[in-house]
């Protein structure tokens, strides 16, 4: 079988990247390690050239199971600008730490490897390894503050609640496979569909298979673990945890969904709607009463995903325009949460170091202090909260979109749902706004030192919010593609 | 002189620069940022005159539309960034730079000396532009952009002495009490649009192609009444409507400027505003309108009440926007297009006169109550003569410009009357009532503020020409603008026509049946006119004629109230006055005084005190407490959420750093043996859920 190499150059230079880290690593002594960033920055960013020499290009591997198109990557480039900015806002956070720098950047890159995968992945088991390739080392990274409890607990109900979730979605792919004898995504929808009826063990398989993905975003009742996680984690690990492992969640549900399942949407579309709602909901009802921001920020992500879940709830077997409106939508708004998601985490590590808390309280008088950071996290809440001009306002645009592609009364009660959570969800945006402009620092309290690095990221992130929130068609040509149904 | 409506976009973007510009640099400049604002709203002011003069002279003005056509998302659906200019933009962009002008200037002397005066400056213009990006919008979305921008620079400003607590209150009052009606819009936006998607249009939130579609009955009737009553829930909200009417007295918490710009003249009348864009819609459906017109009637009768009991002069304007408010709105329900933006014309120029005038009033006295007023006149004779000037055109003084748009309301609602329906009854009789009302609680301010002693502990004194002169010209305007639309106006140049745009003009009511009634032409301009001339139809509007009828009970109902107040305000504070009438009531002339006395027991004295107290109880104990209910139960909600589902059924987790062993092991074991197994209950829970709907649905 010939291998198209250049098909996976860019997970190829990722790989070497991180064995390159871990052999520095282990070669180099005292403050010299931190030079180990800088490795993996740079093969990062060999990663993301020989993913841009791939755009406009049609190419499969591995038997048609790898494929490489312009939805993938998009996809790709979007998980490689993050890991990129999580470098960014790392770097001072694990320099000045006592952490062992060499390990997190081999895992963090590691993960990384696994959602540059995902998009490709057009076979069971090929979604199957990405998924624990972006896991495993995040369960890890996760419990990385060694000596804190925290950090512990974090890993701990990361792991557990992660293999159970997996082992029920594996259960559900074994069932798929023994109605379909395939586990290439394009043969499952066609032999799904020969099959007629769906029998229900074949729906009680799909359901298990969602659950698995259905943790990975953190919807609803699977999100449990991601507040305490995210709270407990080192603040860049949850940064990745909220904005890229979530966004490979749902470039393998994606796939599943409109590949595999598209036969049957009838039946999961009804069932992605009703978790969209609960999920974004109750994500953002509990976000109310947070005073913790990282948990704020936390509760807020999982209202997120709920409103990312909501195309899913639009598509119907075999209504092309709809179902490839739903796929940019859902597209568009990680991209643009990518964006705004690890802004506000970059401006909370740089809180953080200040005083070592993230209570919303802490953010007292920001603006005075250091007006550029508080204006940045004005920008990234409000875009989080989707009022103009930034990009978080056509990320929710892009989704009534999709619902308004063919109106049905299950998508108006959708749209319904997301006009009432932003509404909501404005509340404690807001609040936190307030608290930066209004409400004055405690005395003797020093200027945010964020570092280069940080204020770079920051800065190349706010400039994208309002950018898109300007010019969202910087993005959206590369989102309105329909590469995902090609296969 | 195609090239003047082009500009229109320079008016609203203009004063989006000061604002920025004000904020950057205003503090270095000598004039603090002032001289900023003030100069771009004066090239925003001349061109707003440029262009209304030209819409005026065409008579009835072609709506001029320019969009730059964007698909940013793509998928055949277009979003526009477009400007649409007709008579209606026109007249809205008059009154709103004027009277934004008046403030700015006005400011430079009331506000002197505040620690936050740029910023005071840089969000007076950011209001204003956003107002203006309301007013020019093409489509619903842009307009809702404005809406929303209106509502925070409404928010900061009603909270711009925010040390106070009771301010942030009054501020997040608003805010809560708007943005619930604000959700209402946005869904009603929605579904309008969808209606108008199934049309086929690419441009669903296009207003012009929304009045269309609405006329050509391709939008359904359900889509109609939903899209309309939820659009104007957000009005109801906005414009201070009962019962969502309780944030702007609150709102008074904010400079008297602030309160003249954006509670009196301008943003509370943004959702009139809106209801008279989307006309023809709403026209569509007898419902709506009947909604709409009762909602008008109760604010306009039960608003004017509450004014009677107030001492704060700020408030018994406030309540007294809620009234005229309600006029307005009512009007719209009664098919009084042309009656509703005439009456938010003339009030945006009488009510910023009075609140800039008891702004006035306030800077001397160092204090909002009039019992700490009077004897006002002599001292501040320009504050006075311009005060009363506003309070003849609220009360609806003959030849005042707010007699005649007044007039037009109550016209409006008589001709609707006579096409068979209630409404039309109850807002001309109701309205009738409360000119009497709005008459009696004007003649005791004016009564309480100028006449008798100076119960003040300051030596009062008039304020300077900044202040004194944006009054006169207001008290100009507060005459003048109503001669727009009067009975000696001309046939063809006049506030009917310009504001008249072709939609409004051409539409007819489907529930009416225009052969049976001889009725059902929406408004009348030129066309019409031209069409009633063959006899087809009857003229539901046209320049005004003299009602002598009218006018005689308007003149007798505005002397009695005048008579009245004099009887018990006209000497000094309302706690003696009483006593004094009625002692003179009993010794001097039984029948006269006795009639007084009457008067004054059974129904002034029951009014005031006993229905206008149950107003006001009603209206902030009741509906405040719904509000505060509704908040509560949210949070309850909320909060039990988080305690039971994550807290108590699934956490219970490690929450707290602590330093002892013994603690540390007691949790550990919790994180191992007890939570995470209820984490994974959850999620299993969760699944089986999942598993076993789907197996039996199919």
């Amino acid at each position: 079988m010939l291998i198209d190499w250049l098909a996976i150059a860019p997970e190829i230079a990722l790989t070497v990247t991180a064995l390159l880290v871990l052999l520095a690593d282990l070669n180099l002594r005292g403050q010299a390690k931190q030079l180990v960033a800088g490795v993996a920055a740079v093969g990062t960013v060999v990663a993301l050239v020989f993913t841009l020499i791939l755009w406009g290009d049609e190419r499969s591997t591995f038997g048609g199971t790898f494929v490489v198109n312009e939805y993938a990557v998009v996809f790709k480039v979007l998980f490689l600008g993050s890991l990129l900015a999580i470098l960014g806002i790392s770097w001072r956070f694990f320099a000045e730490g006592r952490y062992f720098q060499g390990e997190y950047y081999f895992l963090l890159l590691t993960s990384f490897i696994g959602m540059i995968i995902m998009p490709s992945a057009r076979d069971l088991l090929l979604l199957f390894v990405a998924l624990e390739t972006v896991s495993i080392p995040a369960f890890i990274m996760a419990g990385m503050r060694k000596r804190s409890l925290y950090s512990s607990e974090a890993a701990m109900k990361f792991f557990l609640i992660g293999v159970l979730s997996v082992a029920l979605m594996l259960f559900g792919m074994s069932i798929v496979y023994g109605f379909t004898g395939t586990t290439y995504l394009p043969d499952i929808a066609a032999s799904i569909a020969a099959l007629g009826t769906v029998d229900p063990l074949l729906a009680a398989a799909i359901m298990l298979v969602i659950v698995g993905f259905g943790f990975k975003i953190s919807a609803v009742p699977f999100h449990f673990w991601a507040p305490d996680t995210y709270s407990g984690s080192p603040l860049p690990v949850a940064a990745m945890l909220a904005v890229a492992s979530k966004a490979a969640g749902f470039a393998g549900l994606l796939a599943i969904a409109f590949i595999a399942f598209e036969p049957v949407a009838e039946l999961w579309a009804p069932v992605l709607g009703v978790i969209a709602i609960v999920t974004m909901t109750l994500g953002n009802l509990v976000a109310l009463q947070q005073r913790d921001l990282i948990r704020l920020l936390a509760y807020s992500s999982v209202a997120q995903a709920g409103y990312m879940l909501i195309p899913f709830g639009l598509a119907r077997s075999g209504a092309a325009q709809v179902n490839d409106a739903a796929v940019q939508a859902v597209l568009f708004y990680l991209i643009a949460y990518a964006v705004m998601n690890i802004g506000a985490f970059g401006v909370a590590i740089a809180v953080h170091r200040r005083t070592g808390m993230r209570s919303i309280s802490d953010y007292a008088g920001l603006a005075s202090k250091s007006p550029l950071m508080a204006m940045a996290m004005t920008t990234f809440l409000l875009s989080l909260g989707g009022a103009p001009p930034t990009v978080g306002l056509w990320a929710k645009f892009a989704i009534v979109q999709a619902a308004l592609t063919d109106v049905t009364g299950f998508a108006i009660l959708l749209m319904v749902f997301l006009v009432i959570n932003s509404v909501i969800a404005f509340f404690y945006y807001l609040k936190v706004v307030k608290t930066m402009w209004m409400d004055s620092a405690p005395e003797g309290l020093p200027a945010l030192q964020p570092g280069f690095n940080l204020s770079l990221v920051v800065f190349v992130l706010l400039v994208g919010t309002v950018l898109l929130g300007v010019l969202p068609g910087l993005v959206s040509d590369a989102t309105s593609l329909t590469g995902l149904a090609v296969g | 002189m195609e090239s003047l409506l082009e500009l229109a976009w320079v008016v609203t973007l203009l004063p989006l620069l000061s604002a920025a510009a004000i904020a950057a640099f205003g503090k270095q400049l000598p004039g603090k940022g002032s001289e900023l604002g003030i100069a771009a709203l004066a090239i925003t002011w001349l061109l707003s005159i440029g262009i209304a003069w030209q819409t005026f002279s065409a008579g009835t003005p072609e709506p001029f539309e320019r969009a730059f056509e964007w698909s940013p998302l793509g998928g055949g659906f277009i979003f526009e960034l477009g400007m649409l200019v007709d008579g209606l933009t026109a007249m809205m962009f008059l009154l709103v730079t004027t009277v934004s002008l008046m403030v700015h200037i006005y400011s430079r002397e009331y506000m002197k000396g505040e620690p936050r005066f740029t910023y005071f400056y840089a969000m007076l213009s950011l209001f204003t532009f956003s107002m203006l990006l309301l007013v020019i919008a093409n489509n619903t979305l842009l307009a809702v952009v404005g809406w929303e921008l209106v509502g925070l620079c409404s928010f900061l400003l009603i909270g711009f002495y925010w040390e106070d607590k009771s301010n942030q209150d009054a501020a997040n009052k608003a805010f809560l009490t708007t943005k619930f009606g604000d959700v209402g819009l946005i869904v009603g936006v929605i579904v309008l649009s969808a209606g108008m998607f199934g049309t086929g249009t690419s441009t669903p939130f296009n207003i012009q192609e929304t009045n269309a579609a609405a006329m050509a009955g391709e939008l359904s009737t359900g889509t109609i009444v939903l899209g309309m009553l939820l659009i104007f829930l957000g009005c109801v909200s906005k414009s201070g409507q009962m019962p969502l009417h309780v944030w702007l007295p609150d709102a008074m918490a904010g400079p008297t400027p602030v309160s003249a710009l954006i509670h009196a003249a301008t943003m509370v009348t943004a959702g009139i505003f809106l209801l008279a864009r989307l006309f023809p819609v709403l026209a569509q459906s007898a419902t709506v309108m009947a909604v709409i017109a009762i909602v008008g009637v109760i604010t306009l009768f039960f608003g004017g009440l509450l004014a009677l009991v107030q001492d704060d002069l700020k408030k018994v304007l406030a309540y007294s926007t809620v009234s005229q408010l309600g006029y307005m709105i009512a009007a719209i329900g009664v098919g009084g297009y042309t009656a509703s933006i005439f009456h938010l014309f003339t009030h945006g120029f009488f009510k910023a006169l009075l609140f800039l005038g008891a702004g006035s009033l306030i800077h001397a006295v160092h204090s909002n109550n009039m019992s700490d007023m009077g004897g006002m006149r002599k001292p501040m004779p320009h504050t006075f003569w311009t005060f009363i000037i506003g309070s003849l055109a609220l009360a609806g003084f003959p030849l005042t410009a707010g007699f005649f748009s007044k007039d037009e309301i109550l016209i409006a609602g008589d001709l609707w009357a006579g096409q068979g329906f209630m409404t039309g009854n109850l807002v001309y009789w109701v309205g009738l009532a409360a000119a009497f009302v709005t008459t009696f609680y004007m003649a005791r301010a004016c009564f309480l503020v100028f006449a008798g002693e100076n119960r003040s502990h300051h030596a009062p004194h008039e304020s300077g020409p900044q202040m004194v002169a944006p009054l006169m010209l207001l008290a100009v305007l507060s005459i003048a603008s109503g001669y727009l639309l009067s009975p000696f106006s001309s046939q063809e140049f006049n506030f009917e026509n310009w504001t008249a745009t072709p939609f409004v003009e051409d539409a007819t009511y489907p529930f009416i049946d225009a052969e049976a009634s001889g009725g059902g032409v929406l408004a009348a301009g030129g066309q019409s006119i031209m069409a009633a001339a063959d006899g087809e139809f009857t003229i539901l509007h046209g320049v005004p004629t003299w009602h002598f009828d009218l006018l005689a009970i308007v003149l007798v109902v505005f002397a009695a109230a005048v008579f009245l107040a004099y009887r018990f305000y006209g000497k000094g504070l309302p706690e003696r006055d009483p006593t004094l009438n009625m002692g003179a009531a009993t010794t001097v002339l039984v029948n006269k005084y006795g009639f007084d006395a009457f008067g004054y027991r059974y129904i002034v004295v029951p009014v005031r005190d006993t229905l206008a107290k149950w107003a006001t109880w009603s209206s902030n104990v009741v509906i405040d407490g719904m509000v505060a209910g509704a908040g509560r139960a949210t949070k309850n909600a909320a909060f039990a959420t988080y305690r039971v589902l994550d807290q108590r059924v699934i956490d219970g987790g490690v929450n707290g750093a602590a330093f002892s062993a013994a603690w540390w092991s007691d949790r550990l074991k919790r994180i191992q043996s007890g939570d995470v197994q209820r984490y994974a209950g959850a999620l299993v829970a969760g699944t089986i859920v999942l598993v076993l709907a789907i197996a039996a649905v199919r």
